[in-house]
């Protein structure tokens, strides 16, 4: 067991440490022997440092003095976090004539631009036991000083085996980024993203490929997707699994001038859905490496983005399509078909699945039915589609299924199934064709009512109608102004009708109020009683002078004298009965206005 | 100089009534295509149609039908939404519009093994599809006008049984217009909606092509408009996200 001890000191930040550590291989020396001490120092998150050497107690010789260990020989990059972290040893050898306690001292780090302390070991004290005759080991391993190193093995073995070039590598395949101009990005010198397909056009359901590489001028980098293409009229299938490394091997590029390593990060199947120009949109990602040598280097982050890229997508042509031709079927296509039992009792059901496998998508296909002898009938059943990502290039499989019924006994040939496909690479359309078993069927026969359709009737559409109407949809009610008019209108028309009858009837009120008020008045009957004499009907004059004369009197309420008398001077001419003369009349008219007048009634 | 000018829009003129293709024309183009079932060639005939203005019910409906058998079903689906808006009842529109989305979903299910058929929108939404809007307004009118004629029978009925009838009228009267007013009502206070017609898309997080994308609306789908902005509109979707949408990816629902 090796004696390890360690220091840490935190300085400037909190995640950097200076660890400086020494241990003693073996444990316990043995006097007249020699021991080693290893001297570590190690640097997480920190400027450079520099250890100073070692300083032995008198009695211990020195057989080997490693010096300081250096920064800068032995880097490690990673560790928890993501941190940088540094580590260096060298070794001493000590041996000490007798046993006894002994001391090492002087294990610090000084910070190399201001030669401050920024870590040290205490001293150790190394405990010598007496030698009962033991011999040293011919080969003792050195003692790791930090406890299991992320070191490969050999890199602290002294001295270091010259390595062995590796064979030169051969980038080969669809991964590798195409040679020649750049297309599908623009060239950065801090890096760049490209996009490309596999090819400009494609047929509805046809399979593309698209890739997205990071050229960045470093041997590896790191990646934070911030935005995946999108893929808007596709169905699609991605053929990695996005990593946080960005890519798993890195492709030395040359463009201008510069070098390069390029990585793939992003592999999708593309299947079109729909005709037209299609555009898968950009990727953009941040990507750090590292800038400058593995120890003086910086980490550079880099926003990239790919350009989209746009795809030509047509329908399968109507030159020469067969009749029955199921648009999406795309091939070149492979079909197998296979029953779930061939033997079975009439009226039982059996599953025929047929299989298509292709190139493209046929996740949308909807397979026609096969066409079956009499005897068997056939029912609905589920289908199911997925894409092969597994395999290069990926393959759609569709299954679809379908329940058989067969109704009378012996062998039933099922007969062959067709399928009609267009092949992109020929542009023609071609035949599949798959067997489909015989099946044995035992039993007596039986029979089921004619349904006449074996189509579920929930899928089945209404008619496409060819005598349409050519009409044009119009709506009247399109602003809420319109409808909130129109609904008023009653409630409004309800409204004046009745605001009319009521003004109608006040005004009828106030002139028959008028009217009274004209018929009791004495001063208007008395202008009435004038008016009538002088139409020449004096009989009609004094009668209204009577009333005038009466509804004074009841208006002042009080009995006067000269009314009493004007009353019977206007009741002696009335009910004398002979023509009066106009004038006197008239007197008595005035005789009356002076009555009232006096008595306040005018 | 204007003469010139005179003579070019002449002749533009000429050329453009040239190559209009007349409307019957397009139909009977349509139908062929679709007997022979190139679906995508009827489809572009009644697209024509319905860009020159032909959008009545029998035009919409079989640009959905076509648009069903070439595998289009959120253009299909917004086609039958349409017409079933204009429309009480369209039996025939239904069912195709039922017969779509069950196709949808089957090829979701046999794509991911997860499908969604239909997703009711809010009552309130549902409240103000039962009538379409002009037949809203219409009955509404007509029930005001009930309710006033119940009312004057009422008042000018002598006989207790004439009074009870002209009552129980002018109650049928108030029931019958409350109804067609509040879904006249809930019609004009639905939100904006529209239908997503395409598949794949999902919801980006800026009015831009380029934008981030986040969750994903199934085609077909109602989503409600709530902004609108340089050829995107921000929508929401059923599961509550917002996000932005092409307005071309979307079809929207009139009145």
């Amino acid at each position: 067991m090796a004696l390890t001890a360690a220091v840490s000191l935190c300085a400037r930040e909190a995640s950097a440490i200076v660890r400086v550590q020494l241990a003693v291989e073996p444990p316990r020396p043995v006097a007249g022997l020699p021991f080693r001490v290893v001297y570590g120092l190690q640097i997480q998150n920190d400027r450079p440092a520099r250890a100073t050497p070692l300083e032995a107690s008198p009695g211990l010789q020195v057989l080997m003095n490693g010096g300081t260990p250096t920064i800068g020989n032995f880097m490690v990059f990673g560790g928890s976090g993501g941190s940088v972290q540094m580590q260096s040893s060298v070794e001493y050898v000590f041996v000490a004539p007798r046993p006894g306690r002994y001391t090492v001292r002087g294990a610090r780090a000084l910070a190399s631009d201001s030669n401050r302390v920024v870590a040290e070991h205490p001293p150790l004290t190394i405990v010598v036991e007496a030698n009962h005759g033991q011999t040293p080991s011919p080969d003792p391993q050195r003692p790791d000083p930090f406890g299991g190193s992320p070191f490969p093995p050999g890199i602290f073995d002294d001295p270091i085996a010259p390595p062995v070039p590796p064979p030169a590598p051969v980038y080969e395949g669809p991964d590798v980024p195409p040679e020649g101009p750049l297309t599908g990005a623009t060239f950065n010198r801090q890096g760049f993203a490209r996009a490309m397909l596999s090819a400009p056009t494609a047929v509805v359901g046809e399979a593309v490929e698209y890739r997205a590489w990071v050229y960045v001028p470093a041997v590896e980098a790191g990646c934070e997707p911030l935005q995946e293409p999108t893929v808007t009229g596709f169905w699609s299938e991605s053929l990695i699994t996005p990593r946080q490394a960005c890519a798993d091997r890195w492709i030395p590029q040359t463009f201008e001038g510069q070098g390069l390593t390029a990585g793939l990060v992003r592999r999708l199947a593309l299947y079109p859905t729909r005709a037209g120009a299609l555009t898968v949109g950009p990727l953009r990602m941040n990507v750090e490496y590292l800038v400058g040598d593995s120890f003086f280097g910086r980490r550079q982050m880099v926003p990239m983005a790919s350009g989209p890229v746009s795809l030509t997508v047509e329908d399968a042509p109507l030159e020469g399509r067969p009749r029955g031709y199921v648009p999406g079927v795309v091939g070149p296509v492979g079909i197998t078909a296979a029953l779930d039992r061939d033997r079975v009792v009439a009226g039982e059901t059996v599953t025929l699945t047929l299989r298509l496998e292709a190139s493209a998508y046929i996740g949308s296909v909807t397979a026609p039915p096969p066409a079956l002898p009499d005897g068997v009938r056939r029912l609905p059943g589920p289908s199911h589609s997925e894409v092969d990502t597994g395999i290069f290039p990926p393959r759609g499989i569709a299954t679809h299924t379908w329940r058989l019924v067969a109704e009378r006994p012996g062998a039933i040939a099922l007969g062959t199934y067709a399928l009609d496909t267009f092949n992109p690479s020929t542009r023609r359309y071609e035949r599949i064709t798959a067997a489909l078993p015989t099946l044995t069927v035992t039993g007596e026969a039986v029979s089921h009512p004619p349904d006449g359709d074996d189509e579920d009737p929930a899928l089945r559409l209404e008619a496409f109608n060819p005598n349409a109407r050519l009409d044009r949809h119009s709506a009247l009610f399109t602003t809420p102004f319109r409808a909130a008019a129109t609904l008023a209108a009653p409630p409004l028309a309800l409204a004046l009708w009745q605001l009319s009858k009521l003004l109608k009837r006040r005004a009828a009120a106030r002139k028959s109020a008028r009217d009274e008020a004209s018929r009791n008045d004495p001063e208007a009957l008395l202008a009435q009683s004038l008016a009538r004499l002088e139409d020449n009907d004096p009989r009609a004059a004094l009668d209204l002078a009577g009333r005038a004369l009466d509804r004074g009197r009841k208006s002042v309420d009080t009995e006067s004298t000269m009314i009493a008398e004007v009353q019977r001077s206007l009741d002696a001419v009335r009910f004398a009965g002979a023509d009066t003369p106009s004038n006197e009349v008239r007197a008595l008219i005035e005789q009356v206005r002076a009555a009232l007048a006096e008595a306040g009634a005018l | 100089m204007r003469a010139a000018r005179s003579l070019t829009l002449a002749l533009l003129l000429a050329g453009g009534a040239a190559a209009a293709v007349p409307a019957q024309t397009l139909l009977s183009r349509a139908a062929e295509a679709e007997s022979r079932r190139d679906h995508a060639a009827a489809a572009r005939d009644l697209e024509e149609l319905v860009a020159s203005g032909f959008d009545g019910r029998d035009i919409v409906a079989n640009l959905g039908h076509v648009y069903t058998e070439a595998g289009r079903f959120g253009e299909a689906i917004w086609c039958y939404e349409r017409v079933l808006r204009r429309r009480v009842v369209d039996l025939e529109v239904q069912h195709n519009l039922q017969a779509t989305r069950l196709r949808l979903a089957r090829r979701d299910a046999a794509r991911t093994g997860r499908a969604v058929v239909e997703t009711p929108p809010p009552l309130s939404v549902q409240w103000g599809e039962l009538l379409p809007r002009d037949v809203s307004v219409t009955l509404t009118l007509l029930g005001e006008l009930l309710i006033v004629a119940a009312w004057a029978w009422r008042r000018r009925s002598e006989s207790e049984m004439a009074r009870v009838g002209a009552t129980a009228a002018l109650c049928t009267a108030v029931v019958f217009t409350g109804f067609t007013a509040t879904v006249m009502l809930a019609r004009w206070r639905a939100p904006v909606e529209s239908v997503v017609l395409h598949d794949g898309l999902r919801l980006l997080q800026a009015p831009r092509v380029d934008a981030v994308p986040a969750e994903a609306v199934r085609e077909g789908e109602r989503v409600t408009t709530v902004g609108h902005e340089a050829g995107f509109l921000r929508v929401r979707a059923d599961h509550g996200h917002s996000g932005w949408l092409r307005e071309t990816d979307l079809g929207p629902l009139g009145p």
